[in-house]
């Protein structure tokens, strides 16, 4: 039995330490951790830098960055707010926030933020951002993405192109880059997870209009200009082939890739992956546009934004407050829309000569005009579960296993039920 | 020496630990799981919880992609258990005999036991990739077809695909099992089964199957329950797509519950599912029992 009574020595030891260690933590300092959802290192990294000044200006606070990578986000913040053992403060991704307010797992910042002294410094279109769920605001928005075209310029420039103003030019473009045999393709699609973003984008320009529903409260997503958008999308791989067959599963890492693996001329995604391209082609290889036209003269741009929310099961909200607060001031938000290649929160923070480089352009072009930009129905707490399963329709259509008015009509449905639940909640 | 008392209450506290983990991490969950499952539970509506009866089952009968993934489970368990059996059999057999370098080979096919299920399906991927995949590269060069196929893409070939993969990844796993077995059935039989004048192919079935037969049992058991359960290279190769033609059971849950937060459903999703665990492991002991029973008959 020596062995034992070894072994309990250890632990006893261990222990003792363990308390010892534990005195020297003991101080009075509140503890904030931060659940980060895009986990990675080059993000992990600029977080780190704002929390240590944050830390700086705050030594009563430490801050705890919490990192999951983003496929397992949201799985991971389901299960931490089921258990209740939850980060205080956590990063919303936009189609989230309905889901987690309707759960009851978000605390309202409104007394907070009727405090906050840099009120009138972010964007006016924040207010609408943050309070999407009950007109709450539950979701303090960090800084807003919007997507635009990404093309090869050294591609265009060999063929004389310029990038397509129509959804029409477009379809031409893409057909005079693909060569399977080389590889190469028009066009990055995305047919996996994701690509609803891109099927509304065309469902919308050719039906001319960028509102979900209808006074009803019926979902437009059947109509048949939406309808005809959404076979549009579906040609660009299955009519026209001007995208790589592999496409149909194509993710936002795959569509990106394709791109700077020389295999895509065009792909449609947020400005952030200019690092990335950047990374990979270098500079003066690519370049951005604003999207293509649809038929009816129009483009509508979805504002995409991350956010930061307090969890209501939170021990420490004022001092999370306080870390959010820092976060967003017009100096720190800025500092984060460069690092992480967004649009910035402040009114004023595209004016910072970072960005006026020609690559940004385009991207604040079409936030400009405020009739063409719209907010997606974040505040259905379904929206983020029917926005995940909705390419499984679209692969459905891809390999011809149902019509374009077959998915639009089952999507109308399943939007139109998710209104007409909300509706009655609310009456 | 401990008294009596103590000694027999040393087992028990020995197992303690290790029941413990069991019961919190095992039972408990599968208890919840099952209660969930006569619940309306959706996450996003947390006041509209309520007892429902059968009705999560009664749509469970009614759900196309719950076939779909029943489906795609048998042919992926099935595939996967027969062509790693087959070839890590073969393999058990080939590096019985005495070779130079055999350590090293041995070795060398032993890798892939060793790797990670995430980073084979990275491997795969790559390997399948239509536009610089090697796979591709070579059925082109070769003559024998003419434009690539994107494998993981293709609704025909997506299970296919990680199939050929989770076959790759489990041969030596048998071969590691099977030839601990071979090695362990006596040099002597063969030999007098030889001065008896029987073939290599009469010594085979006269001699190794059925000395092998347990290992073999167990192999493939307890193999079939891992399959089954292994969705890692099904996760990264295609999510389950295109169009959920590679999804299988428990990708499909998987994505119940935490994509879609229907816990109700997914209850009654994973409860059926253990069902038609138990049922398939109560046939396989039924079936060795049999084979058993009559090997010793004859």
């Amino acid at each position: 039995m020596q062995i034992f009574r070894f072994i309990f020595k250890i632990l006893l030891i261990t222990f003792a330490l363990s308390l010892f260690v534990g005195c020297g933590e003991t101080s009075n300092k509140t503890r904030v951790t931060f659940l980060q959802v895009l986990g990675g290192k080059d993000r992990d990294k600029i977080l780190q830098e704002m929390i240590r000044q944050f830390e700086q200006a705050n030594p009563d606070i430490v801050v705890e960055l919490q990192s999951v990578p983003w496929d397992q986000a949201h799985e991971k913040l389901v299960t931490m707010v089921a258990t209740g053992s939850v980060p205080d403060v956590v990063e919303m991704a936009d189609a989230w926030i309905g889901e987690f307010a309707a759960m009851g797992a978000l605390e309202s910042l409104e007394p907070h933020l009727a405090q906050w002294p840099y009120r009138e410094a972010i964007k006016d279109v924040t207010w609408r951002a943050g309070r999407v769920y009950d007109n709450t605001f539950y979701a303090f928005p960090y800084g807003f993405y919007v997507k635009a075209l990404f093309y090869r310029k050294d591609w265009f420039a060999d063929k004389n192109l310029t990038p397509p103003a129509t959804t029409d030019e477009f379809v031409h473009i893409a057909q005079a880059f693909t060569e399977p045999a080389k590889p190469r393709y028009g066009y990055s699609l995305r047919g996996g997870r994701g690509c609803f973003d891109m099927a509304t984008y065309f469902m919308f320009v050719f039906n001319g209009s960028s509102a979900y529903f209808d006074e009803q409260g019926r979902s437009t997503f059947d109509q048949p200009g939406a309808i005809r958008g959404l076979q549009f999308f579906a040609d660009l791989y299955k009519k026209h082939h001007v995208a790589p067959p592999d496409a149909i599963n194509y993710g936002y890492n795959e569509l990106v890739s394709a791109f700077y693996s020389g295999v895509t001329a065009m792909y449609i995604n947020d400005p952030e992956t200019i690092k990335t391209q950047l990374s990979h082609l270098g500079e003066g290889k690519f370049g951005t546009a604003a999207l293509p036209v649809g038929p009816s003269g129009r483009r509508f741009i979805k504002l995409g934004y991350g956010s930061y929310s307090i969890l209501r099961a939170s021990e420490n909200k004022e001092a999370a407050w306080r870390f959010i607060a820092f976060m967003n001031s017009p100096e720190m938000s800025t500092y984060w829309a460069k690092n992480n290649y967004m649009v910035p929160l402040t009114k004023t923070g595209e004016q910072d000569p970072y960005f006026q480089q020609e690559i940004f352009k385009p991207f604040f072009a079409q936030i400009a005009v405020p009739e063409d930009v719209y907010f997606p129905p974040y505040e259905l707490p379904e929206y983020s579960a029917f926005f995940e399963a909705a390419h499984i329709d679209f692969q459905r259509l891809l390999l011809g296993e149902a019509t374009a008015e077959q998915v639009a009509k089952k999507w109308a449905a399943e939007l139109t039920a998710a209104k007409m639940r909300q509706n009655a909640k609310v009456d | 020496m401990l008294p009596n008392r103590q000694r027999s209450l040393m087992p028990v506290l020995m197992l303690a630990p290790a029941l413990l983990l069991i019961a919190v991490f095992i039972l408990y969950p599968l208890v919840k799981a099952f209660f969930y499952s006569f619940e309306q539970y959706v996450l996003t509506a947390p006041n509209q919880r309520a007892f429902i009866g059968l009705d999560n089952f009664a749509a469970l009968a009614d759900d196309a992609d719950f076939y779909l993934s029943l489906k795609n489970t048998t042919i992926w368990v099935l595939g996967s258990l027969a062509g790693q059996f087959i070839l890590g059999f073969a393999l058990a057999l080939l590096l019985e005999k005495h070779f130079r370098g055999r350590t090293l080979y041995r070795a060398v096919v032993f890798s892939p036991w060793a790797i990670s299920g995430f980073l084979i399906a990275v491997m795969w991927k790559w390997l399948l990739n239509p536009q610089y995949g090697p796979v591709n590269q070579l059925l082109l060069g070769a003559g024998l077809m003419e434009r690539p196929i994107a494998f993981l893409s293709h609704p025909d070939f997506a299970l296919p695909s990680v199939i050929a993969a989770n076959v790759w990844y489990g041969i030596p796993f048998f071969a590691i099992m099977l030839g601990a077995g071979l090695a362990s059935i006596p040099r002597e039989l063969y030999q007098a089964a030889a001065i008896d004048g029987a073939g290599a192919l009469q010594r085979f079935v006269n001699i190794t199957v059925p000395a092998m037969l347990p290992v073999i049992f167990a192999a493939l058991l307890l193999r079939s329950i891992w399959i089954f359960n292994f969705a890692d290279l099904i996760w990264v190769m295609t999510n389950g797509g295109p169009a959920n033609k590679s999804q299988i059971l428990v990708t499909y849950l998987f994505t119940t519950a935490y994509k879609n937060l229907n816990f109700g459903y997914a209850g009654a999703l994973s409860v059926t599912i253990f069902l038609l665990l138990a049922a398939g492991i109560g046939a396989f002991f039924l079936l060795n029992r049999f084979i058993s029973v009559k090997g010793r008959q004859t």
